[in-house]
């Protein structure tokens, strides 16, 4: 399979009238290395416990998606990965991580084990705002039940899932987008502690933006 | 050790007990500063009434952009917009007005327009508006022979392009155009008050200049060494300190 990537990817340089460069050919061979290293390493299936004790399977790769899992991971120094698969399942130790969130966390991150890793220099706010969620999240993240959605949320946070932690970001932004104060507070069951004198100090402030409304 | 286990499972049991629907008790700061994060400025300013937490977290969202408060009342895009132009504060004639209405033209732009090269426009601007905004420059500001507008998408406080110009007619077709790809902005002021206007002004001159009056439009100086993107008072060209 190498052999063929190499040879077609020399013989199109060519044709094109470039010099065929072995580095490229060396990145290329690399990356696909790399991707299939990936692959197999997500065959292997770890264990998560959840906080109440529930144990999921999840191929390796995708529970890397986590950071902290990667971390504690890593700290094994396991050389023969499939060793890990024996091992006793990880725990969880955040009460955010329950059965059903840990649940639909390991859901997540196997529909998105294989997506390129998030550049970390990405900053961006713009685009990244403007990014619509997937068809795929925006179903998965689509939770009637407000605590379940609180729980993923706050455990992929705790389990450092950039990724999906964003998804739930856009989902309650999404939700918040144009609702008034009050509105905002009965939907997401918030108690406004603001005495009335403060709350007036902070609208006369801001009078300007409240006359728009 | 059997304690411990208990107390555990105890303390289990009590975090499971906890109302789990409640925003505030389950999201942790961080992920509500990147919730924030992702609306535009009017709307955060707006939902910080929601409580003394979303208060605080949408200020640090606020400093975290580059938005400088110029006055007590208002937030404005200066440095974003300096930034965003290539400029420095250092250059004194560049200020960000903002407006949406003829009024605001009429009444307050004329005394600034003497003094400043940079007209940052908002993006829900009529047509007329701008018209009466680029015949206002022309009647008015005979000295300023290039306008540099510098657009930019108020709701992300990011400028799109610096343009400069040559002819009234042409800024005032481009500024169309980018209008209409922006319609989606929102706006972030309503409008000035005539009494905001100067004070805005020369709070935004302080920057360079903290000892600056701010009753007296003659202190400020043109620019001594005028930044290339933007274009140049007329008969400032060959006569630059």
């Amino acid at each position: 399979m190498n052999g063929e990537y190499s040879l077609d990817t020399t013989e199109g340089m060519a044709a094109s009238g470039d010099p065929p460069t072995n580095n490229a050919v060396d990145d290329y061979d690399a990356e696909e290395a790399l991707e299939r290293q990936r692959e197999e390493e997500n065959k292997i299936k770890i264990k998560l416990k959840s906080f109440e004790g529930g144990v999921y399977e999840c191929g390796l790769t995708a529970a890397k998606m986590s950071v902290m899992v990667a971390n504690m991971l890593d700290a094994l120094q396991e050389t023969d990965l499939t060793k890990i698969a024996t091992r006793e399942p990880i725990p969880l130790q955040n009460d955010a991580v329950t059965n059903k969130a840990l649940e639909k966390i390991v859901e997540w991150v196997d529909h998105h084990w294989d997506d390129p890793p998030i550049d970390p220099d990405f900053d961006d706010e713009k685009e990244r705002r403007n990014e619509e969620l997937s068809h795929w999240d925006k179903q998965f993240i689509d939770i009637a039940d407000q605590g379940e959605l609180f729980d993923i949320i706050a455990a992929a946070n705790f389990m450092d899932i950039k990724g999906l932690v964003e998804v739930g970001a856009k989902h309650i932004c999404n939700k918040i987008k144009g609702k008034s104060c009050t509105e905002v507070r009965e939907m997401l069951k918030i108690h406004n502690d603001f005495t009335p004198e403060e709350e007036a100090a902070i609208h006369k402030e801001n009078e300007w933006i409240y006359a728009k409304d | 050790m059997k304690f411990l286990k208990e107390l555990t499972k105890q303390l289990r049991v009590l975090s499971l007990l906890r109302p789990r629907n409640r925003f505030n008790d389950r999201i942790p700061d961080s992920v509500l500063l990147l919730i924030v994060s992702k609306l535009n400025v009017n709307e955060r300013i707006k939902l910080q009434l929601v409580c003394k937490k979303w208060e605080q977290i949408i200020q640090l969202s606020l400093e975290r952009q580059p938005v400088l408060m110029i006055s007590d009342e208002r937030y404005f895009p200066l440095r974003q917009c300096l930034m965003e132009s290539r400029l420095s504060a250092k250059h004194s004639k560049q200020f960000v007005i903002i407006a949406d209405n003829e009024r605001f033209i009429t009444e307050n732009v004329l005394q600034i327009f003497r003094n400043v090269s940079t007209i940052c426009w908002t993006t829900k601007c009529l047509e007329t508006e701008f018209r009466a905004m680029i015949d206002t420059i022309g009647k008015h500001c005979n000295h300023m022979s290039l306008i540099s507008v510098c657009l930019f998408d108020i709701s992300t406080y990011e400028s799109t392009k610096i343009i400069n110009m040559d002819s009234n007619e042409k800024a005032l077709q481009l500024l169309l155009n980018k209008c209409q790809n922006l319609q989606n902005s929102s706006l972030l002021y309503k409008e000035y008050h005539s009494s905001h206007t100067s004070s805005v002004l020369f709070e935004g001159y302080a920057i360079e200049n903290s000892n600056t009056s701010s009753t007296d439009a003659s202190i400020i100086h043109p620019s001594p060494t005028f930044p290339p993107l933007l274009g140049r008072m007329a008969g400032q060209t060959d006569a630059r300190p």
